[in-house]
């Protein structure tokens, strides 16, 4: 049995959501190779040859790889599959757009969002937006599984794998890049950050996530959003945390003038250590987390900057 | 230029969902159903743009049992001008649905196809690009903008950390996130204009397509409850339990 | 008798449902109650784009053609959001009773403004010791010449202050209680003499008192004939009576919602305090009398229509049960909430205050129950 894990990069580094995607694999048993599909990504080969479990490194370096186009990538991933008895990829807004491509085409289902390995052919992934956990099983020859990072724990960086180039240049000519706008930021990403803290429609106004950059400054924390905060446009859509927007497990999430709609819990209910500031006693965010202050978040969140 | 639009009747995005006590499934019984809320803002991508005169028509899909004619009716009411059902009722996986759909796209030939990115109650967030690949076209998935142009149409797609726009050959998919539009109410005169409508009936036996799935739910079970934990007096004793206790900072 | 709902009235609730639960929350319809107009223009735009208020108005006049049982889907949709909008006094007030009573240049005029959202009207029919029944009206207008002098005094009109016309019946001829002699002005409230008092009412609805000071109309402004206007505004009132039941029902449906939530998450001696069997008690007690008055409703939707005595007689057993049924769910309501119930922050206690005003507007449960008294015994 073998198993392919395609890598999430950006052409320079090596995402996180790649080592958590590993130890699913490692989990279901088997050799272990990874796909690199870039353009001018030798640093994240390097990198990658480094993850712990994985076999061997397999590197398509070419510019039709470049922007991860679906229909490209797909193409290549679906030649290499045949040799495969696992195809796992993170799900990431990448993995779910090219992934579903190849179990199409291969004449399989694709399991979406594993949040657990139960055997080789089963696995637990939620459904109803978090509300239901299914045990699917697959039938199928190849196992199309795209993998929610949250479910699994990072692999160790430890290992020497060997690095192969491949010259396969799959191009479906369909589709091209014409432009990216990604938010510039030195705070670590939500999907990979160890403590986030993330404002609701109680902070009011955009201005006042300043107050939590101040604590996230000093915790080397992401911050994120609520839907309501990003409907109201107090922040942008990148940073929501929720069902349709990021799912996140950090090991500390303090959640400041959340209410926990049903919508913003679905994505950051796994988180290790929750904490929720909120003035209104009786706001359900306190049902799930483990330390909760009943306080203005005016008065408490800069209290917890200088106090940090 | 003529528009596709496939539709799924789910439950209602306002129902909290209750796990059946043998854990075959989620309680359906009595249960207010609904348009899936990303399938809303598909018709209503495709309504706009026939309102702006770059499509002619808007065709809707929908795959599932008679009783989602509602929802079909519910997007021609919206301004959809006619529904396809593919009438079944087996729950059928992403891969069948895909597979119905490349038939009805190859009957309709569509030059460009809209679907929503997920439905909420498998959470897949696949068909849309299966069809892709199985009609040969090309895809924008999570947009949140579309410009159609000569040949092409120009999709702004959410991505992780951004934003991406690519440049799709026509004919080809899209699937729609949260903010592309805000849907619209249906109004009164479009409800009763919706009855008139053309609404045509198929089968997957129709279509030849097979529609046997190679994945099983063995177990459907709720997700474990967190508990509740305790109430801190002042941010002082939060700093010092996070650090003491839970030891995360 | 079959109470389910046809496809288009299925897709008219799911439609005014999204937009009560998308547009109107609670802290969005509190703005428009406390804006000075007290409802949104926006809001009555949209109304007018989706042809809401063209339900009950007839094809010729640019309507919808829609019955009872229509409006009674849409009121009850209302009633969940606590609509502040005067749908109820322009539509199923004063529009409906310039289509049963005025002649058709005047229905062709008026109707198809209030179709296109550009006509708000006010029906003033209440006075103080005439709150249901019209023959009781003692405002008095005297022919003049060509002219018609007008003197008296309305009782809370609803959404007086935003109509542009003010329907007002006057008694022309006959005394204090005669049938006949009741006649339907069309008033500008700009008009000289015409004063109003505006007021929120404690729902958080717009109401007025209207004094009417020798305020001098043309002929021209009778609404159908003179003298001949009772049975039209009983006929509405009627109807009106059912479409206060539907958006009661909308209500008490949400607090039932609401207060079955509620007491499954409220925690006291570490359990939820649905676990209580007294609790249960009154929750399902709740459960029926919501479920009776809707059924009250969905009967009195189809028989008032029909017009004729018998349509009085159900329209005041409806009114009878709304009032206690009303009474009920929102007392429920608002102590199985606790102390919360009662708060101005919470929806729960403004839900009970608008079943509270329901059931004192056309003619409270107590006098229903009188009228169906003296009818039963009048044989």
């Amino acid at each position: 049995m073998s198993i392919l894990v395609i890598a999430e990069h950006d052409n320079g580094s090596l995402k996180d959501e790649t080592l958590n995607t590993v130890t699913a694999a490692v989990q279901i048993g088997g050799n272990v190779d990874l796909l690199l599909a870039g353009e001018n990504c030798n640093a994240v080969a390097e990198q990658a040859a480094k993850i712990s479990g994985v076999n061997r490194v397999l590197v398509a370096d070419h510019s039709v790889y470049a922007h991860q186009l679906a229909e490209n990538i797909s193409l290549l991933v679906t030649e290499l599959a045949a040799d495969y008895s696992h195809v796992l990829a993170p799900a990431t807004t990448n993995g779910k757009n090219f992934m579903p491509r190849v179990a199409a085409t291969l004449d399989v289902s694709q399991i979406s969002e594993i949040t657990a390995v139960v055997s080789v052919d089963t696995f637990k992934r939620p459904i109803y937006a978090g509300n239901a956990i299914a045990t699917v099983q697959s039938m199928d020859k190849v196992k199309v599984i795209t993998v929610r990072a949250t479910g699994f724990d990072a692999a160790a960086c430890d290992g020497s794998a060997t690095i192969e180039s491949l010259d396969k240049v799959t191009d479906a000519g369909l589709s091209s890049f014409v432009k990216e706008e990604l938010a510039q930021s030195d705070r670590p990403g939500l999907t990979s950050a160890k403590v986030i803290i993330s404002g609701g429609r109680g902070m009011g106004n955009s201005s006042n996530f300043n107050l939590l950059e101040q604590v996230a400054d000093k915790l080397g924390a992401a911050v994120g959003a609520s839907r309501a905060a990003v409907d109201a446009g107090y922040a942008p859509n990148d940073m929501q945390v929720g069902q349709t927007g990021k799912i996140v497990a950090p090991d500390l999430y303090i959640a400041v003038g959340i209410s926990g709609a049903i919508q913003h819990l679905a994505g950051m209910k796994d988180s290790k250590v929750i904490v929720a500031i909120n003035k209104d006693e009786e706001a359900p965010i306190f049902q799930v987390a483990d330390f909760g202050l009943v306080d203005d978040l005016f008065d408490a969140v800069p209290e917890l900057a200088h106090s940090l | 230029m003529k528009v596709l639009v496939a539709v799924k009747r789910v439950i209602d995005y306002n129902i909290k969902v209750r796990v059946k006590s043998d854990q075959s499934g989620v309680d359906l019984t009595n249960v207010k159903m609904a348009m899936n809320p990303f399938c809303e803002i598909a018709v209503e991508e495709a309504v706009r743009l026939k309102e702006k005169g770059v499509a002619d028509e808007v065709i809707v899909v929908s795959i599932g049992p008679k009783v989602a004619q509602e929802q079909i009716r519910t997007a021609m009411a919206l301004g959809a001008d006619r529904g396809i059902l593919v009438e079944t009722d087996e729950p059928l996986e992403s891969l069948a649905i895909a597979k119905l759909l490349a038939k009805v796209v190859e009957v309709e030939q569509p030059d460009l196809v809209i679907l929503g990115k997920q439905s909420i109650d498998a959470d897949n967030n696949q068909t849309g690009q299966m069809l892709g690949t199985l009609a040969g076209m090309s895809q924008g998935t999570f947009a949140s903008e579309i410009n159609v142009g000569e040949n092409c149409v120009e999709v702004t797609r959410e991505i992780d950390g951004g934003l991406q726009t690519l440049s799709l050959n026509l004919p080809a998919i899209i699937t729609t996130d949260l903010r592309l539009n805000e849907p619209r109410y249906a109004s009164l005169p479009n409800i009763m204009k919706a009855k008139r409508k053309p609404l045509d009936v198929k089968t997957p036996a129709d279509f030849g397509v097979n529609v046997i799935s190679g994945l099983k739910t063995l177990l459907v079970e709720s997700p474990q409850e967190r508990s509740a934990g305790v109430l801190v007096g002042s941010v002082g004793e939060l700093v010092e339990k996070l650090k003491n206790e839970a030891k995360v900072i | 008798m079959d109470f389910s709902l046809n496809d288009i009235q299925q897709m008219m609730q799911d439609s005014a449902a999204k937009f009560i639960q998308n547009d109107y929350d609670f802290e969005t319809r509190r703005g428009l109650s406390n804006s000075p107009a007290g409802y949104s223009e926006d809001n009555w735009k949209l109304f007018a784009e989706l042809g809401w208020l063209a339900l009950p108005i007839k094809e010729p006049y640019g309507g919808l053609d829609g019955d009872l049982v229509d409006t009674m889907v849409l009121q009850q949709e209302f009633g969940k959001g606590l609509l502040v909008e005067p749908y109820y006094a322009t539509v199923l007030l004063g529009a409906n009773l310039i289509q049963k009573q005025a002649n058709d240049a005047q229905k062709l005029e008026l109707l198809e403004q209030v179709v296109a959202g550009e006509l708000k009207l006010a029906l003033a029919h209440s006075e103080a010791q005439a709150a249901f029944d019209v023959s009781q009206t003692k405002t008095r207008a005297e022919k003049q010449g060509d002219q018609y002098v007008l003197n008296g005094h309305k009782a809370v009109v609803l959404g007086a202050e935003s109509a542009d016309y003010l329907l007002v019946p006057a008694r022309t001829s006959g005394a204090v209680g005669d049938a006949e002699g009741i006649t339907l002005f069309l008033i500008d409230p700009k008009s000289a003499g015409v004063q109003l008092r505006g007021y929120a009412t404690n729902d958080g609805l717009r109401a007025a008192d209207v004094g009417l000071t020798e305020v001098t109309v043309p002929a021209s402004s009778i609404l159908g004939q003179a003298d001949s206007a009772a049975p039209a505004i009983e006929l509405v009132l009627n109807e009106a009576i059912v479409a206060l039941g539907a958006e009661a029902v909308g209500i008490m449906e949400k607090l039932l919602a609401a207060t079955s939530e509620y007491i499954k998450t409220r925690q006291q001696f570490d359990q939820p305090i649905s676990r209580f069997q007294v609790l249960q008690h009154r929750l399902a007690d709740m459960f029926m009398e919501t479920e009776q008055a809707k059924s009250m409703v969905y009967f009195a939707a189809m028989e008032v229509a029909k017009g004729g005595p018998e349509a009085s007689r159900v329209a005041s057993m409806l009114k009878v049960k709304i009032g206690s049924a009303g009474r009920l769910v929102g007392q429920q309501a608002v102590q199985l909430h606790g102390g919360m119930g009662i708060t101005d922050e919470l929806d729960v206690g403004h839900f009970f205050k608008r079943l509270t005003c329901i059931n004192n507007q056309l003619g409270s449960r107590d006098y229903h129950l009188q009228s169906l008294i003296n009818k039963a015994a009048a044989g």
